[in-house]
């Protein structure tokens, strides 16, 4: 007999066997955020909501959006305003960061 | 963030049970009811087909199957309704292979297309490939008793009439009562036999020769040949057999006895001469065609490689460049009564221009599988009326000459009747085509000349075995049981021992010796 002596690679198994336990990483990757936000929050709450407004923000007045409903109105005023909770937020996780590796 | 399971390398081309040829080496002697169905899958992987089936013991089993995807979907499309057959034993709902130790089983789904019946066990050749495991020491002998009852049987089961019956062995002609049985056959309402034969006695002996002659126009011989090679010969015969078959296909050739030649191709040894042997074919008069045949692993063979091997779609797809285009792939469709995989055939016609055709080439393969549709559920009454006599032999001259269209709607019946007989012979066609004796003479010329059937039959071992194929064989070898004449799936009875113990000769032979001899599946 002579040529071929394997299979196809495609036939080797690349998944994993039934014999290996379930993995529930997902929850040790949950314990470790809720870790997180217990010791950073509430600046890092700040930071992050007020980044994503402020990204919205951008978008919408890009896209004409003048006017808000919020009190403030002008979304220029909204964009400042969403900044300074931003630079706030992440100025304090900083030093909070900093002050836990310290 | 992960994203989600990767696609599979392979692709599913369809869903089958199979077996473990693994199982099956290590313990070739178990009983059948013993034998695990698997679950597994046809897949395309680099471009070719594998069998894949998980093992309980041997984990998953993985086999070349077929080289060419493309082809075996396009055999796939020819389909047609099967027939009702009816089961050697009634309730037998066994699960395969074992439903056959009692024949036919209820869930067969096709009738017998071609009885073939073993009537002896011995060989005047001792050849190094052989499925029926046949040497010159062994003593099985059918008698011409043995060989009628089980035809008569399968008669009583067909409504009366057998397509086709090929006689078999072993070396049929060196049965010492062949005559009898031939003519035994002959008496009965079979509408062809053939003759499967190596051709070393009908080289030299001349009575042997006009029995065949004498009863031409229902008897056609398959005669075993392999190529031109010495090489070939040495490989599958252990001898140098060129001048005897060359001598055994002018004597039938010059005696007007219509011949295929029946090709055994295996890769690497005679696969390069597939071309050369359907040109032969073509060129020589009243051989009718050519099988080819892929080598297969049961029964005696040396070593197949189950993961590198010759099969039916590279045989299909060697065909145009070992021609030079005379005769490409798609002249050829799945035979549309047995499972595609199994058969496929085509015919090939010669204009007066000197050109051949392709029956398909001629109607068109659109047309045609649109006919299918339309004949696979027509009843047709099994005599042969004038007006169809007349309608097949106009169909035939006009496919054969230049000045009526090729195109004719009545060439469509010629194949209507094709699939309907199950693969026509030669001498069938020319009886169809033939009114009076007086027009016999010419129009078998024409045919012998002008008509070739090219097929291509691969059959099954362990690494190759599906359920689904067996449950669709239409051929079928004559068996008994302790009970009772039947029949049983040829590819089935060559590759599980126990069923190739209730082949006629078989059974004659003491109980001790049967399950002794030794075989060497090629895995």
């Amino acid at each position: 007999m002579s040529g071929r002596t394997t299979p196809p690679a495609a036939f080797e198994p690349s998944y994993p066997s039934q014999a290996t336990p379930f993995d529930p990483i997902r929850l040790c990757v949950y314990s470790t955020i809720a870790l997180l936000a217990w010791l950073l929050t509430p600046a890092t709450v700040t930071a992050v909501f007020s980044g994503v407004a402020l990204v919205a923000y951008w978008r919408a007045r890009r896209a004409g959006l003048v006017k808000s409903r919020c009190k403030l109105g002008d979304t220029r005023l909204v964009m400042a305003y969403l900044g300074v909770l931003f630079l706030t937020g992440s100025g304090l996780t900083l030093y909070r960061v900093l002050q836990l590796m310290g | 963030m992960t994203v989600g399971m990767p696609l599979r390398e392979d692709r599913i081309h369809r869903y089958v049970n199979a077996f473990c040829p693994h199982c099956h080496d290590e313990n070739p002697d178990m009983t059948l009811e013993e034998v695990p169905r698997l679950s597994g899958y046809l897949a395309e992987a680099e471009g070719q087909v594998w069998l894949v089936r998980g093992c309980p013991r041997h984990g998953k089993v993985v086999t070349h199957y077929d080289e060419d995807p493309e082809i075996l979907s396009y055999l796939e499309r020819w389909t047609a309704t099967t027939k009702v057959h009816i089961p050697d034993t009634p309730g037998n709902f066994a699960p395969v292979p074992a439903a056959y130790l009692e024949g036919l089983s209820e869930m067969q789904t096709q009738h017998t297309c071609i009885l073939l019946e073993d009537i002896n066990e011995n060989c005047n050749l001792r050849c190094p490939t052989c499925y029926a495991d046949s040497m010159p020491e062994l003593t099985g002998l059918a008698s011409v008793a043995d060989v009628m009852a089980n035809i008569d049987q399968r008669l009583a089961r067909e409504a009366g009439r057998i397509d086709v019956l090929m006689l078999s062995g072993g070396e049929p002609t060196i049965h010492p009562q062949f005559r009898e049985i031939l003519e035994g056959a002959l008496q009965r309402n079979v509408v062809r036999v053939l003759v499967n034969t190596n051709g070393v006695t009908l080289s030299r002996d001349d009575a042997l020769l006009e029995l065949l002659a004498s009863n031409r126009d229902r008897v056609e011989v398959y005669l075993q040949f392999d190529g031109f090679k010495k090489e070939t010969y040495l490989h599958h015969r252990a001898a140098d057999l060129r001048t005897i078959k060359e001598r055994a296909l002018q004597r039938l050739s010059s005696a007007g006895v219509f011949t295929t030649l029946t090709m055994t191709a295996a890769l690497g040894v005679n696969d390069d001469e597939i071309g050369a042997v359907v040109l032969h074919a073509l060129e020589t008069p009243f051989v009718g065609g050519v099988c080819i045949q892929p080598v297969f692993g049961s029964g005696r063979s040396t070593s197949i490689n189950p993961l590198e091997r010759l099969t039916h779609t590279g045989v299909l797809k060697r065909l145009g460049p070992q021609t030079s285009d005379v005769v490409q792939w798609d002249d050829l469709t799945a035979l549309p009564c047995s499972h595609p995989h199994c058969a496929s055939v085509g015919y090939m016609l010669r204009t007066d221009a000197g050109e051949w055709r392709s029956l398909v080439g001629v109607i068109g393969h659109d047309r045609l599988a649109a006919h299918l549709d339309l004949v696979s559920n027509r009843i047709i009454d099994p005599e042969l009326t004038s007006e169809l006599r007349e309608l097949v032999k106009t169909s035939l001259l006009g496919l054969l000459s230049e000045q009526t269209s090729l195109s004719h709607p009545t060439v469509l019946d010629l194949f209507r009747d094709v699939c309907e007989a199950c693969d026509l012979g030669l001498s069938t066609l020319l009886k169809m085509a033939t009114g009076s004796r007086r027009q016999a003479k010419a129009m078998r010329e024409l045919v012998g000349t002008r008509i070739k059937r090219i097929t291509v039959k691969p059959f099954m071992d362990m690494n190759t075995m599906l359920e689904e194929r067996l449950l669709q064989c239409c051929v079928h070898v004559g068996t008994k049981s302790s009970k009772q004449n039947q029949c049983a799936p040829f590819c089935a009875v060559q590759a599980w021992r126990p069923l190739g113990d209730m082949k006629l000769p078989a059974v004659t032979r003491p109980t001790d010796t049967r399950t002794s001899i030794p075989v060497k599946v090629g895995s």
